[in-house]
């Protein structure tokens, strides 16, 4: 929001006549760092009838005299819009910004007039006229300046900025076709090439993020993309005398004066990259001797200059020194944080095993006795046994992390290195897949288990099944296979559901069931193939308007749920929505059937164009039958309707007469239609009993 | 009489004249809430679109990570 942010507004009793090469100046000091978007200055009453345009600039200024020296930018007003004896405000072409303590000058001229047809800028002639707030005056169309005394009536308005350096960022990623992807902009995927290839997303694949850093577990792939280190190499790391640098160690460059802090090396001898947060603006050059305090331990050449994330390297021990910082799991396939460690796991010779790193270092992985902080290898079993199969890996913050097994729940309570405890949750029930569970907003676990989706409050109490009652048939119905499909379960919280999807890897093909959080309620939905969901994620992007679940679907993109989207879109055009309902009501009780008269449809949206949004078109069809089943199987075997039709229109519609005898409806309400979606509030019929139900 | 609109989505396993109430195991591609206004109301789900122009991998391959990274600017 504009505001006021410098100005002198009051005390004026003096004109300030501006034409043409008779140029008024007013510099001023900025009070604050803002964004100036405008200008207002106080014009007097004209001297007889001026001509041509007014323009007000805001300058830089001379740091020798304090006076005006180059424009930044500039707004103007024909003569005949200028308002007289009052403020006027002249919009900057561009906007600029304007750094606190710093002289700028606001500059006024009119590009035609003279003496006797002028414009007046007004000024107090008592002014302080201390430095850096000086009235000043050119006869020479703003080539030269020449301070006065009093000072002129201006305001500059603009934005106050509240960004500073080092304002947190979210950036999206996605992984598919071997490659990793981020967003670079905001809105735009770049592909990070140095990853091309050394990644296969035919097998399984999770990640983690931590310390700026994206973390990759996919079977021997370990790897880190990281954004928030700077990176040069070196071709000795440990020249004769010398030892690497350690982590944490500051790094300083004699030539550059750059310092960093160092977060990793590729390796403890010979030729090496580093990686660390930079502390410095100086930069590191390349060819430039960097070392660590006075070099006695650790000094080295650089041979190239630093540069930016995100960079690509290989996950491994500190300076692949497993001796000193302990080995890796040489494969995983899931991974997560918990407590300021990396944990790792899905490793398919050890499958009932995790390893954490040390806290707050991914890169040491060397047990150590006696110590709280030190990495720890382990199998979630509360009597040292062979243990389940991990299949998933679910932290809650630094509070406790789940373990999905093949068929039992156990929950890691606390650090595993100091006084951290291992329970069992559920010993018969198993997650899917290493991606079949979300959470919801109050920390309410959902997965999908060996009879259907189930609910484990606030992630540690037993598990429930939330399907029995209601889709007992899910998991054969659906018969998921580990090898042929992708199962994910993804929480909305803008929607406040939970999407359960399972994709066939091949082909795409794709059921899914959407479990809404406020009706309790499941919904089975369906979508193209190529829109298959095989991954999802929650974005929570800088932008509100961005912060929505992405799913990362069949043909290589990433989509979202939109609410004004009436199609699917399917790469190359769009795809309708094929929604259809169908239900069965009673038109008579026990013998008796029941005739329906009558229809009447109350659609959403109130009155056309108004204020609330407006259905479309939704069809209809009736099967009149003996009873409930024969008409519901009447709807699902697409039999010819007993009548149809569509609606159209909002709000309270037409009656609809219809004469269906029976001893049961079925009503069934559809769309195929593109670019349509509907939504109704009411339904109503009128019956009348029709005497003895004849079969 | 107004008509028992199955708001509650899809139910199995029962007899068809003995569903519980506002449930039916015919339906699809319809939600609770609707696109227009939020409103708890039966509707049509909302469609997708894609959130960012590129194809990842640059052809049509199974996008099998997405994910986020927090990063200071």
């Amino acid at each position: 929001m504009s505001i006021q942010q410098d100005g002198y507004s009051a005390g004026g009793d003096t004109n300030g006549a501006v034409y043409g090469d008779e140029w008024k100046a007013q510099t001023f000091i900025a009070q604050h760092t803002y964004e100036a978007e405008s200008i207002k200055v106080y014009l007097n009453a004209h001297t007889g009838t001026p001509t041509g345009t007014v323009t007000v600039s805001l300058y830089a200024t001379n740091p020798a005299n304090g006076l005006p020296d180059s424009v930044a930018s500039s707004g103007t007003l024909a003569i005949g819009s200028v308002t007289e004896s009052a403020w006027n405000t002249f919009t900057l072409s561009s906007s600029v910004m304007i750094t606190a303590e710093t002289i700028y000058a606001v500059v006024v001229s009119l590009s035609a007039g003279n003496a006797a047809n002028c414009i007046n800028w007004f000024y107090d002639q008592s002014g302080e006229g201390f430095p850096g707030q000086t009235r000043s005056e050119s006869d020479d169309g703003g080539t030269s300046w020449e301070a006065k005394t009093g000072d002129m009536l201006f305001q500059v308005w603009g934005s106050v900025s509240y960004t500073y350096e080092g304002s947190p960022r979210s950036k999206a990623f996605a992984v598919g076709n071997d490659e990793f992807w981020y967003e670079s902009t905001s809105g735009t995927l770049t592909e990070l090439a140095a990853a091309n290839g050394n990644i296969d997303t035919g097998r399984p694949i999770s990640y983690a993020e931590a310390f700026e850093k994206i973390y990759l577990a996919n079977e021997t792939n370990l790897n880190v993309v990281d954004f928030g280190n700077i990176k040069f190499t070196t071709a000795d790391i440990a020249p004769a005398g010398k030892t690497a640098p350690s982590r944490g160690d500051v790094l300083v460059g004699v030539t550059s004066g750059a310092e960093m802090v160092v977060d990793f090396i590729s390796a403890t001898d010979g030729a090496a990259s580093v990686y660390g947060k930079s502390i410095t603006d100086a930069k590191f050059s390349s060819g430039e001797t960097v070392k660590v305090g006075d070099g006695t331990t650790t000094e080295f050449t650089t041979n190239s200059a630093e540069s930016d994330g995100p960079h690509w390297y290989d996950w491994k021990a500190y300076g692949a020194d497993t001796t000193t910082y302990g080995s890796m799991p040489a494969s995983a396939t899931l991974v997560c944080r918990y407590r300021g460690r990396l944990v790792l796991s899905g490793n398919t010779r050890y499958p009932h095993q995790y390893w954490m790193a040390r806290v707050v270092n991914p890169y040491d992985w060397l047990r150590a006795e006696a110590d709280d902080l030190s990495p720890v290898v382990g199998s979630p079993s509360d009597v040292g046994g062979a243990g389940d199969i991990i299949k998933a890996l679910i932290p809650y913050g630094d509070d406790y992390l789940l373990f999905g097994c093949a068929n039992s729940m156990h929950l890691l309570s606390g650090d595993p290195a100091s006084g951290g405890r291992m329970d069992e949750i559920d010993d018969s029930v198993g997650i899917f897949g290493s991606k079949a569970w979300c959470k919801d907003a109050q920390g309410n676990l959902y997965f999908l288990g060996t009879k259907g989706l189930y609910l484990m409050a606030g992630g540690r109490e037993k598990p429930v099944s939330l399907t029995t009652a209601y889709l007992p048939q899910m998991m054969s119905d659906w018969s998921p296979d580990l090898d042929d499909d992708r199962v994910i379960l993804s929480y909305d919280p803008d929607r406040d559901g939970i999407i359960i999807s399972k994709v066939n890897f091949s082909s795409g093909a794709n059921s899914c069931y959407w479990y809404s959080l406020k009706t309790k309620g499941f919904y089975p939905c369906s979508f193209p193939n190529v829109c298959g969901f095989y991954s999802a994620t929650f974005y929570t992007a800088d932008a509100a308007t961005n912060r929505k679940v992405l799913y990362g679907s069949s043909d290589g993109y990433v989509r979202c749920f939109v609410d004004t989207a009436k199609n699917d879109d399917a790469g190359a055009s769009d795809t309708a929505i094929s929604s259809y309902v169908g239900w069965v009501e009673k038109l008579g009780e026990e013998d008796s059937a029941g005739k329906l008269t009558s229809l009447d449809f109350d659609l959403a949206g109130g009155a056309a164009d108004g204020a609330y949004s407006d259905t479309d078109g939704v069809s209809y069809a009736l099967y009149p039958a003996n009873n409930v089943e024969t008409a519901f199987e009447d709807m699902r075997d697409g039999a010819d309707a007993f009548t149809s039709g569509t609606v159209s229109g909002v709000g309270r519609k037409n009656k609809i007469l219809v004469r269906a005898k029976g001893g049961a409806l079925g009503v069934k309400l559809y769309n195929t239609t593109a670019s349509e979606t509907w939504a109704v509030n009411h339904i109503y019929a009128k019956t009348q009993p029709a005497g003895r139900l004849r079969v | 009489m107004e008509l028992s609109l199955p708001l509650k989505g899809v139910c199995q396993g029962f007899n068809p004249d003995q569903l519980p109430e506002m449930t039916t195991d015919y339906m699809n591609n319809v939600v609770p809430v609707d696109t227009l206004e939020r409103r708890v109301r039966l509707g049509q789900r909302p469609g997708l679109d894609k959130v960012f122009s590129q194809q990842v991998g640059g052809s049509a391959t199974p996008v099998v990570l997405v994910g986020q990274v927090t990063v200071l600017e």
